[in-house]
Parts: structure tokens; sequence; C-alpha cells
């Protein structure tokens, strides 16, 4: 009896846990096709073009997007570069890792297109600019929501079993055991609990977004720009992430580690945070 | 060969070069009549523009020659924007506008206006007009010198002559000569004067066409515009279609009952440059003639259009072309030609593109760029304009396309995807440019340049194929009920728990129930009074001696039933109960016996005797429970 219940929560934490699979459909699979082959003949714009058809069009795929930010860094070294080319990289692959969190190969891509903007910044005579972590966000990020979830399962689990034991051991050294297992349990479901109903509501509250223009110009709510003060960054350097919780008109109030302030809508590229195979 | 294509990549530079050198800012001159009447007023009005987050222009004068007055100059804010390579670029400034009156006949030169801009001076070009002799007016009513209500200007009485003036109002109607159809209107917004913007069409989407027309409608006569300030329109590219309206002619309008004096006063074709609920703003006019009673000095009487929402949406995303931009929307054609077609590897091709048609004409092409074809930034010469009511024109593109790989190379086509809004659906006017053969050794005979150090080499290859991504469902933590159900399993341990401990104590009452002392010896005496009803002696005895049993157990604890009736008085002595107590006890008990074994005492007064011994003993303090034990 015990055995059969401990299969079906387990089949049912699989299902929830687990997602669907599917093919991409034929449309996408084209136009990605296309994108591949003008990528691999030096059309730039063309496999930027089709890329970006493909995102228009709802579809989110973390092959697409790492292949996107082949495009616009092909166009960012070639001859033709366009202004926000190497934010646009930034953004796709930024795009890849929220699709696909273990991808090692786009982490490092990531760094390296970050670490061309911070050059190109330096020739240019700009200082680095870093916005201190936020301490919330940094400690709520350690984990993905789905992981702060199956922690949470699993303290109710071992609180559960722990008060059982408490409860229903006539003998001594079972109910101190369910004491103690009840305890580490509680102890479970209540932090990591608080950290994923965090975790959920943040990830609901704000969207995440890369900036795509050599530098934006962070503004007060009334489209001023933000002066200067305590040393904290007035403008947000090209690549960066931040979080957008609020779109005012043309204006976007953005999170951007400790820092937050306004920016104009067209300086941000959102990024699709889950696969999608329309 | 090769010196002509030096010569044309050194001619595009050039022209590259000057159109970067920028002028500080723009600026025009415009006469609103190019042959006014003597005595007649005109306006000139100096629009100054900037880039944006650069200085306002500020300070604009106008040279007037002798024989014309000038007043003013009204100053009111100018917004413009442009989509220039997908790029909006907006520009900001003012517009001076001078009322002027030509006092001498003849031909005069006014301008150039000047403003400042950035520290410097900047000047217009002049505009020159021809003074002609005044034609004499047409009156809308003889002046009667005996009524003083014919006076121009002057209001009507109520009642005074208003019959003959509703069959004037009438025949007038009926003989109006023919209008346009886009004046007419079933009720006036205003007694005296009023304007009214009309868009067409009321809902577009991002790069089109969309006509705002404004019609001025004055109920006393003839006006001239004056005092203007131009309708907001931020959101969108601006086109002017009809610039003033001096030259246009003012029709005689049946609005209502009477008949109105109207004429388009502004024509623009707005090109909505991004989705949503965008605003046009009210355009402020004076109405300036005889009639109409001026709102202070050179103000006229002051009206203000309607603003309008037009609703704007994106061109359907279901069959959108590669490489479609935003806002590129009409409909064009695209015809290119590429010099020479045989030429050194390393050099240079020139290939000219024009593209033409109807809508706001795009700003950039698709070029087939490919590894070792290097296509510059083309040069581009433009003439978009109003055609009728539409914009439309050409835009050449001349570009620089260096080949540095020899061989036959196909070029591939010039391409732009746009959104038809007639048709409703997407068209790519195409261009093919054909092969260029390429002969093997560079310019001068040296190799390539070698293509400079990529650091972004750590970026790998391409992806070849979509892989099995998963396809993500809402994170499950995100569904509403995940939270509270963490807490469900803890809940339900508690719960069994608690349900057992109530199970247990609803026994334990029950049986506690079961085994009440106080209930049994009332339950008993009630079977005694049955009994003692249905006059059976015995059962009367059995019963009340049960009830004083239960009353013993109740006041002591005694399980009297177990003790010897002769040893009873003892125990219940040890255990504290008065002596009367005991004495009743036994007295009772002895009478129950009597009544089975011997002469019948009355069963209503054993019954009596029990009860009243019983209850005796229920009023007891219960301390059966520590003496049981």
């Amino acid at each position: 009896m015990r055995a059969s219940a401990a299969a079906c929560a387990f089949l049912v934490t699989s299902s929830l846990l687990c997602a669907t699979t599917a093919a991409a459909p034929a449309e996408s699979e084209r136009l990605f096709q296309e994108g591949l082959a003008a990528l691999e003949r030096g059309a730039h714009d063309d496999a930027i073009d089709r890329f970006e058809l493909m995102a228009d069009r709802g579809f989110s795929h973390p092959d697409a997007s790492y292949n996107r930010a082949l495009a616009y860094s092909a166009r960012a070294q070639s001859s033709s570069p366009r202004p926000g080319d190497l934010g646009r990289a930034a953004a796709a692959l930024a795009e890849t890792l929220e699709l696909a969190p273990q991808d090692s190969e786009a982490e490092k891509a990531l760094l390296a297109v970050r670490q061309e903007i911070a050059r190109k910044r330096a020739r240019g005579g700009d200082e680095p600019v870093r916005a201190r972590p936020a301490l919330t966000r940094a400690v709520l990020e350690l984990l993905t929501e789905n992981g702060w979830a199956v922690l949470s399962i699993a303290g109710s689990v071992l609180l559960s079993f722990g008060l059982a034991l408490r409860f229903f051991a006539a003998a001594r050294r079972p109910r101190l055991a369910g004491s103690v297992t009840g305890g580490i349990g509680a102890a479970v479901l209540l932090s990591c609990g608080c950290a994923g109903f965090l975790a959920t509501r943040m990830h609901a509250a704000s969207r995440p977004a890369v900036v795509v223009v050599a530098e934006a110009r962070l503004l007060d709510d009334s489209g001023r720009p933000q002066q200067a003060k305590d040393g904290a960054p007035t403008a947000i350097p090209e690549g960066e992430t931040v979080y957008v919780h609020e779109q005012a008109g043309e204006l976007n109030r953005v999170e951007w580690g400790s820092v937050e302030g306004y920016v104009s809508a067209g300086q941000l590229r959102f990024l699709a945070q889950e696969v999608r195979l329309p | 060969m090769r010196q002509l294509s030096a010569v044309a990549v050194c001619g595009a530079l050039v022209l590259l070069a000057a159109q970067s050198k920028a002028a500080p800012g723009q600026v025009s001159l415009s006469v609103s009549s190019k042959r006014p009447q003597l005595g007649e007023t005109f306006t000139v009005q100096l629009v100054a523009l900037t880039d944006r987050g650069s200085p306002l222009p500020s300070a604009p004068k106008l040279r007037g020659p002798a024989g014309i007055v000038a007043r003013g100059p009204d100053i009111s804010a100018q917004t413009r924007v442009n989509i220039v390579g997908g790029k909006v670029i907006a520009k900001i400034g003012i517009a001076a506008t001078w009322t002027l009156r030509a006092t001498k006949l003849g031909s005069f030169t006014i301008g150039p206006g000047s403003v400042v801009i950035d520290g410097k001076q900047v000047l217009s070009r002049a505009v020159r007009v021809i003074v002609v002799p005044a034609q004499p007016r047409a009156t809308r009513q003889p002046f009667d010198p005996f009524d003083p209500f014919s006076f121009p200007g002057m209001p009507k009485l109520p009642g005074m002559g208003a019959s003959d003036d509703e069959e004037d109002e009438e025949d007038e109607i009926a003989l109006l000569p023919p209008y346009p159809g886009e004046y007419r209107l079933e009720r006036a917004a205003d007694p005296t004067a009023f304007l009214r913007a009309e868009v067409e069409p009321r809902r577009a989407v991002v790069g089109e066409q969309v006509t705002l027309s404004i019609y001025a409608y004055g109920q006393r006569g003839p006006f001239r515009e004056t005092h203007t300030s131009e309708p907001s329109r931020e959101a969108f590219l601006s086109f002017t279609l009809l610039e003033n309206s001096y030259a246009e002619p003012m029709y005689r309008v049946p609005v209502g009952d009477s008949v109105w004096h109207a004429k388009k006063v502004r024509q623009l074709a707005l090109f909505p440059i991004r989705a949503g609920k965008l605003v046009i703003g009210a355009m402020r006019l004076g109405f300036d003639g005889r009639g109409y009673p001026s709102d202070g000095p050179h103000r006229g009487l002051v009206r203000y259009s309607n603003p309008i929402e037009l609703p704007v949406d994106e061109p359907p995303v279901a069959g959108r072309p590669p490489g479609y931009k935003l806002g590129d929307v009409g409909r064009y054609t695209l015809s290119a030609s590429v010099t020479p077609r045989e030429i050194s590897a390393g050099e240079a091709v020139s290939v000219v593109a024009k593209l033409e048609g109807t809508g706001n004409v795009p700003f950039s092409l698709k070029v087939p760029r490919k590894t070792a074809v290097e296509w510059l930034e083309p040069n581009i010469i433009e003439q978009v304009e109003p055609r009728g009511s539409t914009i439309g024109g050409f835009r050449r593109f001349s570009y620089i396309v260096r080949i540095d790989a020899p061989g036959d190379i196909d070029l591939g086509e010039l391409s732009v995807p746009f959104w038809d809004p007639e048709r409703g659906r997407y068209e790519t006017a195409r261009a093919t440019l054909g092969r260029v053969t390429v002969r093997a050794g560079g310019a001068n005979g040296a190799s390539p340049e070698p293509p400079p150090r990529d650091p972004l080499t750590a970026l790998g290859p391409p992806r070849k194929s979509l892989g099995n991504a998963e396809a993500s469902a809402t994170s499950f933590s995100r569904q509403p009920w995940f939270f509270p159900s963490l807490l469900l399993s803890p809940l339900l341990v508690v719960g069994a728990y608690g349900g057992r401990r109530l199970v247990q104590t609803a026994r334990q009452r029950a049986k506690s129930a079961a085994e009440d002392p106080t209930k049994l010896a009332r339950s008993m005496l009630a079977q005694a009074r049955q009994a003692q009803k249905q006059k059976d002696i015995a059962t009367v005895a059995t019963k009340a001696e049960s009830a004083i049993m239960w009353g013993i157990e109740y006041a002591t604890g005694l399980r009297a039933r177990a003790v010897l009736k002769e040893q009873l008085p003892a125990e219940l002595a040890t255990l504290g109960l008065d002596a009367d107590t005991i004495a009743l006890i036994q007295e009772v008990l002895t009478a129950c016996d009597d009544v089975r074994f011997a002469e019948p005492l009355a069963g209503d007064e054993l019954y009596e005797r029990a009860r009243a011994l019983t209850e005796r003993l229920l009023k007891l303090s219960p301390r059966g429970d520590k003496r049981a034990s």
C-alpha cells in the first residue's frame, strides 16, 4: 500500500517536473535552415532577418537564439557593423541561457561578447561601469523556481514523515527520530518555500531585458536624466541585463543590480523566458 | 578600368563626406500669398529645426522691405519626425509667423529670415511677392442706413425680420453653387465659427499614410487665417499636403439651416511610427474678418480643432517576409544597374538601385551580403513629395561593392519587402543584379588584406539544427495551488492525529457517560416510579435499592453491591459518610428487603423514601473517583 502510494507520488511529481518535448514546426525549421545557410555564406543581414522573423512569430528556441547571436556578432565584426549589434548578440545569448540554463557554450560566448563590449568602451575612453548586485535577487537566483519548488516539496514530505513518526510511533526512539526529521523538514519547507514564493513573485513582477544601445541613460519618471550621486552609475552599458518592472509609455522602469531608474523602451530588448514552438 | 573604379570610389567618398557635413539646422521661409492685394494682410512663416538635444533656435528676425508693414512674430513650437534607415530621427524647433500688409504696389523681396542656432546666426532664403491692386470685395448683405442691425458684424435681434431671413436662407441654400462633398456637415459645432479635423483611414498600420484634413467653418461671412498653431503629431512622420489656407477656395456650404463659409486650412499626410492609440493634437486658428469678434490684438476669433485618437496596429505577423522592416508600407518597384561587369579581385563595382512608388518610400534596401563581397553604405538621393493627396517618389541608392574573390560572382538580388495596405498582403520589390566577372590578382597585383583577428572566436560554430528543446510548460510553482498545497501533507498528518485523539476522547466520554452513577441512580428511580404506578411493589423495591446503591457509589466511590449489607454501615463510616445518612441508608435498604421477603410496605412510601435518600446522596460532593482508586 505504502509502496504504491509512493509510486503515485513519484509519477505526479515527475509529470510536473518534466516538460513536454515537441518538434519544431516545418515553417520555423525552414527559416532556421535558411538563416543557417545565410550565416555560413557570410550573409549576416539575411541570417539576422530570418532569425528575427522566427522571434517575431513567437518562436523561441535556444538554438535559434544562439545562431541569432552569432549572426549579430558576425555583423559587428564585419566591415558594415550597425550600432547595437554586440548588444543584440548579448541579448540573444542571454535569451539562450534563459531557455537553456545549462548551455555552457552560450555562457562562454556571452562572456566573450561582454568582454568585447567592454574593450570597445575602453577604446572609446569610457570607464567600466558595474552595478552592485541586489542581494535578494542574488540569493533567489541560486536556484531556479522549480529548484526551490522541489526543495519545498522535499521539506513538506520530511515534515509530514517526521510528524507521522512523532504522533503515531509507540516506541521512544522512533518518536525522537520523528521530532528531528520533522524539525529539519519544517526548516527546509519554511526557507525554501519562502524563497520559492519570492522567486515566483519576482519572476512574475519583472521581465529580463538587455540593453542594445551603446549606453542607456538612466532617467527619472518624467524622462529627465538622473543626477549622479554617491558614485552611482547614471547609464547602463550595452549588453547588460536589466529587469523591467513597469512599462509607462515610452519609458521602462528597470532594476539593474542595486540601481533603479527609467530607460527608453527602444533601448532594451526583452528576452523570451520560455521555449515556444508555435 | 582600375582608374575608373578608383575614381568611382573617390567620388562616392566625396559625396558621402559632403553629406556628412551637416548644417547646424534647417531653416525655411514661406509666404501665404505670392500676389497679395494692396492693403491685404498675408503671412510669412519661418521654420527653424534642429536635432533633438540641441539648443532650440531663438531670436527669429525677418528683413522686410519698405512698403510692407510687418507685425509679429507669433512663435510656436515645432516637432518633426523622420525615419532614416530604420532609425527614428526627431527634430525640434520653432515656427515664427509674421502678419504683413502691403501699402505699395510693386515687386518686393521679403527676407531672408534669420534665427540663432547654437550661437550661430542661420539665414533662410528670401521670397519674392508682387503686390497687385485691390479687387472690389463682394458684400454678403447690402448695407441699409436705416436699419441699425444691418451693419456688418452686428448680431440680429431674435424675431426681427426672421421670417424674411429664413426665406432668404432657404432660397440661398437652394441656389448655392456646388461644393465638394468633404465639406458636408449635419450640425455646426459652434454658432459662429469652428474647426473640424478628419482622418482617413480611421484605423491604420504602422507606416501607412493617414491623411489629416482640417476645415474651418465661419457663419459670418468670409474670413482669413491668423494666429495659428499646428496640430501636434509626435508619433507620426509628417508631410504637408496643404500648408495654409490662402490659396484654398472658400465654399458656401449649408450646415443645418444656414449657409456657412468653409475652406480647408490644413492637409497633412501622416505616417504612424509606432503602434498604439496615437493622438493628433488640436490646431488653433484665429478667424479674422468682419463679423468675427477678435479675442485679442491680431488674434481673431480663436477656435481649436478636435483632437483625434487614431488606433494603429502592426501589419500581421502571419506571412511576414524575412527582412521586413516595420513602417515599410505602400507599393513600390525596384530597378538596379551594375557597372562595370568585369573587374579584378579587390576592385569595386557600382550598383545603383532606384526604389519608387507611393507611400513612405523605404530608406534602406536589403543587400545580398556574402563572404568576399563587401557592400559600403549607400549614397541616397531622394525625391519624395506629395502627389495629389498621396506621398510618393523615389530614392536612388548608389552602392560601392568591393569583391575580393576571383571568379564569376553572382551578386544576387536587392529586395525590399513591404506591406501593401490596398491589397492587404506583403509584397517584395526585387531587382536582380546578375553576375560580375572578377579576374584573379588584386589591385596593383597585391594580395587582399588578411582579415582582422576576430575576438569573438569563442562563440564557436553555428548550430546545425533545432535540438530537442523542452517546450516549457508554465513552471508548476506559479500555479496558485502550489504553495498552499505544500502544507497539505503535514496538515493531513496533524489532522489524522487529531482525529484519532478525538475518537479516543469521544469513546472515553461515552464510556464515562454510560457508567455515570448519577444518571444510573436517576434512571433506576424513574423505573421504580414506573413500577410503582403499575403497583409492582417488588420491582419498586429492586429499582429503589439499585438507585441507592448508585447514590452511594456517587457519594463515596464505594461499589456497595459488592459489600455485605451488614458490613455496609462500617464501610460507609470509614469513608466519612455521616451517621444520619448511614442510618437512613440502612433503614431504606431494610425496607426494600422487607417488601420482597416480609410484609409489604406501601409502594408509594417506599418509593418516596428511596427517592429522598438517593437525592440526598447525589447532593453530596462526588468523591467516588478518589475513593474507588
